[in-house]
């Protein structure tokens, strides 16, 4: 089975996967029917397609009836084994194969293929999809915050510094505001001495 | 007869394979019932998996194919099985459209390129289509200004080519199913050709069922286009939002705006955050955050305009399917009749100026 995006894997990650969508906004105007048409073939007179005729004969014509947009075509070909192709408006050609079906089975198919998107049935990540996800505005971290400090206008001018310029007190960020005094007077010792103090 | 069917159910495969083809080529041997089993199988009803003695051949027309790569695409209409008929009923059906036969067909001909103005015994889209973008770029235009009423001009403008591009009629005519009816003259069709096969089937349903019922196609195919867009970011993209602004604020007669830096976060990393807030006088009018300060502002200023011209995400949604109420048909239809239909209770609002 190949997808999308390539040849089968075994994870959910490796295998195709795609985010719910649905063709050309279909529910906003008026519905349309997404598929087109189906095309029956079936053998007119081996086993194998006993119960294809057995559908054309009784439940076609009121399937047709039901679904009046969809062009039905019923193909009898010599030696053909019975399969149903469904090709939809996005262009994309689904085939079922009918061998070992019975008539309940086939019209169970072909209601499915009626009621489908032509969208590739893979994995499904999100169960809904929205163009604004967020009606309030999203959060973030300056939401709450409603005190502004608006005095200075917006400062256009670039600000340059020399780099080699001495940061002045480099470790004032380091110490909480009530312990700053012990910056005051630190003492400026050797690598020995700081070697033979103790930690911490 | 009896003895092909022991053979064929009791040696192997390939013996049996040889079997039905000898069948297969003299129907003076009447086939058994096993002849049609699965199990046996032709090459090409095994994809992918040839009989061992085709398989140098099989390989090699694979390979072939890959060199040559994918055939040009063939119009449906050359494939298979078609009737153009059932397929043209169909298309009415889905679409729920009333259109007179013949019209929908010139609607699908693509006009000859060679040919004289005299000789037009061939009906094809061409006047139609005329009619058709013409009918087709009032009605939206006039949509565009009930539904949006606050925008300016060229706002409006931007909408009404968005809306009408090439390139999106094009994409709403191949998944409407037009390239399977359409024809045309080089296949596959270009989007100009589906374009105009689109506005041409406007046409033909405007001749065929009205002006309201072309209009309704129009608003629930072409319109929905808007869905999930922002008029402001996705579709307009003006250049420089800010002196759209100043120009909104002049013509208010209020004072322009001013920017202020409200926040700021990580200014020396690679991700740094600023928040702008713009201010009238001491109103204000819009917050915006970016990564740097001038995108900032220009975001704010967006949002500003939004705010002025109600298209912003919490302002009223452009009325389209269900949430097109009695009120807005008639507003919308109006021109188009030039009267009110006895069945819609309309509220009577003079402050209305209907542009046709």
């Amino acid at each position: 089975m190949s997808g999308l995006f390539g040849s089968r894997g075994f994870t959910n990650k490796t295998r195709p996967s795609a985010f719910l969508r649905s063709i050309l906004q279909n529910g906003v105007g008026r519905p349309v029917k997404q598929l087109k048409r189906i095309t029956l073939k079936f053998c007119e007179t081996s086993q194998h397609s006993l119960y294809a005729r057995k559908f054309v004969e009784e439940h076609l014509i009121d399937f047709a009836s039901r679904h009046p947009s969809v062009v039905i075509y019923a193909l009898p070909e010599t030696e053909a084994f019975p399969q149903v192709c469904a090709e939809y408006l996005n262009g994309r050609e689904e085939i079922c194969e009918l061998n070992k079906r019975d008539c309940d089975d086939i019209l169970k198919i072909l209601e499915t293929f009626a009621d489908r998107s032509g969208v590739e049935i893979v994995r499904i990540r999100k169960d809904f999809h929205t163009d604004i996800p967020s009606l309030q505005g999203e959060w973030h971290p300056f939401l709450n915050f409603r005190s502004y400090n608006i005095v200075n206008k917006l400062d256009w001018t670039p600000k340059l510094t020399n780099a080699w310029d001495p940061v002045g007190k480099p470790w004032e960020k380091c110490y909480r505001k009530h312990e700053l005094h012990k910056l005051e007077n630190r003492p400026v010792l050797t690598y020995e001495e700081k070697a033979e103090k103790p930690l911490g | 007869m009896l003895l092909t069917t022991r053979i064929v159910r009791d040696c192997p495969k390939r013996v049996a394979s040889a079997i039905y083809w000898l069948n297969k080529k003299s129907p003076a041997l009447s086939y058994s019932t096993n002849v049609g089993n699965s199990a046996i199988r032709t090459a090409d009803e095994n994809e992918g998996r040839p009989l061992r003695w085709k398989r140098v051949w099989a390989l090699s027309m694979k390979r072939k194919k890959e060199i040559e790569g994918p055939d040009p695409p063939k119009p449906r209409s050359t494939l298979r099985c078609w009737n153009y008929k059932a397929e043209l009923s169909a298309f009415q059906c889905r679409l729920h459209l009333n259109c007179s036969e013949q019209l929908l067909k010139d609607a699908f001909t693509e006009p000859l390129p060679d040919q004289d103005d005299n000789a037009e015994s061939l009906s094809d889209y061409s006047d139609l289509q005329d009619c058709g973008r013409k009918f087709a770029d009032e009605f939206v235009s006039h949509y565009i200004s009930t539904a949006f009423p606050k925008l300016p001009s060229a706002g409006k403008q931007a909408v009404k080519s968005f809306l009408l591009d090439e390139s999106h009629i094009a994409y709403l005519a191949r998944n409407l199913g037009y390239e399977d009816l359409l024809q045309c003259v080089n296949f596959p069709p270009s989007d100009e050709v589906l374009c105009c096969s689109f506005l041409a089937s406007v046409e033909a349903i405007n001749r065929s069922g009205g002006p309201v019922a072309a209009g309704r196609f129009l608003l629930d195919f072409v319109i929905p286009q808007l869905v999930g867009k922002d008029i402001l970011h996705d579709i307009w993209k003006p250049n420089d939002p800010m002196s759209l602004l100043v120009e909104e604020l002049k013509k208010q007669s209020q004072p322009l705006p001013e920017a202020r830096l409200v926040r700021q976060s990580g200014i020396n990393t690679v991700t740094p955050v600023f928040f702008v807030a713009l201010f009238s006088g001491k109103r204000f009018l819009s917050e915006s955050g970016g990564e740097s300060i001038p995108l900032a502002e220009t975001d704010a200023a967006k949002q500003a305009l939004k705010k002025k011209y109600q298209i912003s995400i919490n302002s009223k949604v452009a009325p389209m399917g269900h949430s097109v109420d009695d009120e807005f048909l008639a507003k919308l239809f109006e021109p188009l009749l030039g009267l009110y239909t006895e069945n819609v209770n309309v509220k009577q609002n003079k402050n209305i100026s209907v542009q046709p």
